[in-house]
Order: structure tokens, then C-alpha cells, then sequence
């Protein structure tokens, strides 16, 4: 299921014509860094209470 | 008449290849830093802040920036015989590998063009994974390339040490907070791009990568994120690393293959060859 869903990703990436395929790729790029920084974020607030109480 | 004494460098403006360049220009007469750009590639005069840098350390007259466009090579590359390619190789032929080989192939047109005899990037072991440009296959197949037309390759800073202190229990301060035993600071351990750099007195701290002076100081590319998911997620998981790097190194040879006819071309018919056109 996982592989399916990265083969579909990079296939419609492989269907775009050349400047699509960049806005494509940039927009997949800030989806990611979105979810790394919420990643990122969350962690920091987790980490920054835990060495309060510690 | 090519010139032995002077060099190329494929420059970011990031800290691996401007210590390739400042490698490159305590050896060299002359070093022309190449940054380039496309559609995709932004902030491409954020190179300017280290090529500044090294123009002071090393003389105006030793280092020379340009910023090249490289669009419609690119395109070209990416998109020559594409059905053919696609059938073959799928997936390989999605953004990172046609792009850096078009960025060597806009190299060897610019040393053709100003009979340059060396050029160099900040090709770097620890990257050795995916991405095709840090990969020592394909690197000696850029290496063979350049070589058939008089001109060496060299990879200055591909044994360098990657730091160490970058990863996301340091940025998170884990190790702090369960006091594991970690370097001090800055301290990376070998000798990294970063603490040469440092040493040179032409940054301001041994390891910048990942920090805000890095993303100021390099151009940004975010279609690796394609490659990467493709790669990562979907062939080497199941196929395995080897069996991806065999299947690169096809593709790759293949494409280099067309882009030795090209330049060929380009060596018989100047201005009315093709890659003149997609270059000029």
C-alpha cells in the first residue's frame, strides 16, 4: 500500500512536462518541510517541558 | 591551447564547494567559480556571499564568479528521447540525475569554450547514498567524460569528514537532556569542509550546516525531494542499494553517452549545433 501510493506520487512526477513537474516538486517540498517543522516543533515543546521539570 | 593552471569549480556557494574552491585556488593560477540556475533553482545570488569571500582571501583577480543559466540544457536533458528513457529506466529519470549532468556537461561547454584544464565540485563521501552525484561510479564516469576531451576532474573534498553534531537529537537537545556523551559544541570530530573553512578564516564558525547563514549563503533546489521520495521510498526499500546503484550507473552511462554526442557536435559545428543553441 505505502510502495502504491510512493509509485503514484512519482509517476504523476514522471507524466509533467518540465516546468509542472518543478511546481510539482516544490509543492511536495513544502508539504514535507511543513511537516517537519510540526515535527520538529512539537518535539522542542516536549523536550523543553521535560527539561524544566527534570 | 587548454590551460592546465586554471580551474572550474561547480559552486553552490555552500560550505563543501567553496572549500573545493579554496583548495582549488591555493594550487590553481586562476579559478572560475560556476554557480548556476533555472527554473527551480532560487536564490542563486546567495552564492555571491562566499564568492565575495574568497575574492578577498584570494585576490580579485585569481577567483571569477558567474551565474550561468542552464534552463534549456536542462530541460533538454531531462526530456531528450523521453519515451525511450522512460520505457528503460522509469523512475531514474526524474530531477536530480539529468539535472547534475547537465550542470558537468554546462561545465566541460565552459572550459571547452575558455580552454580551462581542471574542474572540480564539492563532491563528498558522506553523502554517498542515493544521489548520483556523490556516488564514485558515477563521479569516474564524469571523470572519463572530461578526460576524452583533455580535461581532468577532480573531487577535492570527497574525503572530508561530514560533522557530526547535525542530526536531530542535537537539534533537539536530546543528548543534553539525557546527558549522553557528545562533542563539545562545534567540535565535528575529523576535519570537515566546515572547520577547513574556519581555519581559512572564511567562515565564522566550524560547522554551519543546517544554520540560518547556511540557507543565506547557497542556492536552493527543492526537487530533490522527488528523487529522494522515489529512491527512498519506493527502490532501494525494495530492491536494495546495490541493485539501485547498478541500475543508476545504466541510466547514467547511457545519457552520458548522448551527451558526448552532443558535445562532439558542438566541436564540429560550433554555433550551429545544437547544444550552442540550448547553451547561448
Amino acid at each position: 500500500m505505502k510502495y502504491a501510493f510512493v509509485f503514484l506520487i512519482c509517476l504523476l512526477g514522471m507524466m509533467l512536462p518540465w516546468r509542472l513537474r518543478i511546481i510539482y516538486c516544490d509543492i511536495l517540498g513544502w508539504i514535507l518541510q511543513g511537516i517537519y517543522m510540526a515535527y520538529y516543533y512539537i518535539f522542542k515543546i516536549i523536550i523543553n517541558s521535560l527539561k524544566k521539570n527534570k | 591551447m587548454i590551460n592546465a593552471g586554471e580551474i572550474a569549480v561547480l559552486y553552490s556557494g555552500g560550505s563543501d564547494s567553496t572549500c573545493a574552491a579554496a583548495l582549488a585556488a591555493e594550487k590553481f593560477e586562476r579559478v572560475h567559480l560556476l554557480t548556476y540556475k533555472r527554473f527551480g533553482i532560487s536564490f542563486a545570488e546567495n552564492s555571491l556571499l562566499n564568492a565575495q569571500k574568497l575574492k578577498d582571501k584570494f585576490g580579485k583577480e585569481k577567483i571569477t564568479h558567474s551565474i550561468l543559466d542552464v534552463d534549456k540544457l536542462c530541460r533538454h536533458v531531462s526530456y531528450s528521447k523521453y519515451l525511450y528513457y522512460a520505457k528503460k529506466y522509469g523512475f531514474f529519470l526524474l530531477t536530480c540525475g539529468p539535472c547534475k549532468l547537465t550542470l558537468h556537461l554546462r561545465s566541460l561547454i565552459y572550459c571547452l569554450d575558455e580552454h580551462i584544464g581542471c574542474v572540480c565540485d564539492g563532491a563528498n563521501k558522506n553523502m554517498a547514498g542515493i544521489f548520483p552525484d556523490q556516488m564514485q561510479e558515477v563521479i569516474d564516469s564524469l571523470r572519463e567524460l572530461y578526460l576524452s576531451y583533455g580535461i581532468k576532474y577532480i573531487t577535492p573534498v570527497f574525503d572530508f569528514d561530514y560533522p557530526e553534531n547535525i542530526g536531530w537529537a542535537d537539534k533537539l537537545g536530546l543528548k543534553e537532556l539525557f546527558e549522553l556523551d557528545t562533542p563539545d559544541g562545534n567540535d565535528a570530530g575529523g576535519m570537515t569542509t566546515g572547520k577547513a573553512l574556519f581555519n581559512m578564516n572564511i567562515l565564522p564558525a566550524e560547522n554551519v550546516k543546517g544554520t540560518k547563514l547556511d540557507q543565506k549563503m547557497q542556492i536552493r533546489c527543492f526537487q530533490f525531494i522527488l528523487f529522494h521520495i522515489f529512491a527512498n521510498g519506493y527502490y532501494v526499500p525494495i530492491y536494495g542499494l546495490d541493485k539501485y546503484r547498478e541500475a543508476f550507473m545504466r541510466f547514467y552511462k547511457e545519457k552520458i553517452s548522448d551527451s558526448r554526442r552532443m558535445v562532439d557536435e558542438y566541436l564540429k559545428k560550433g554555433k550551429g549545433s545544437r547544444l550552442y543553441r540550448l547553451v547561448h
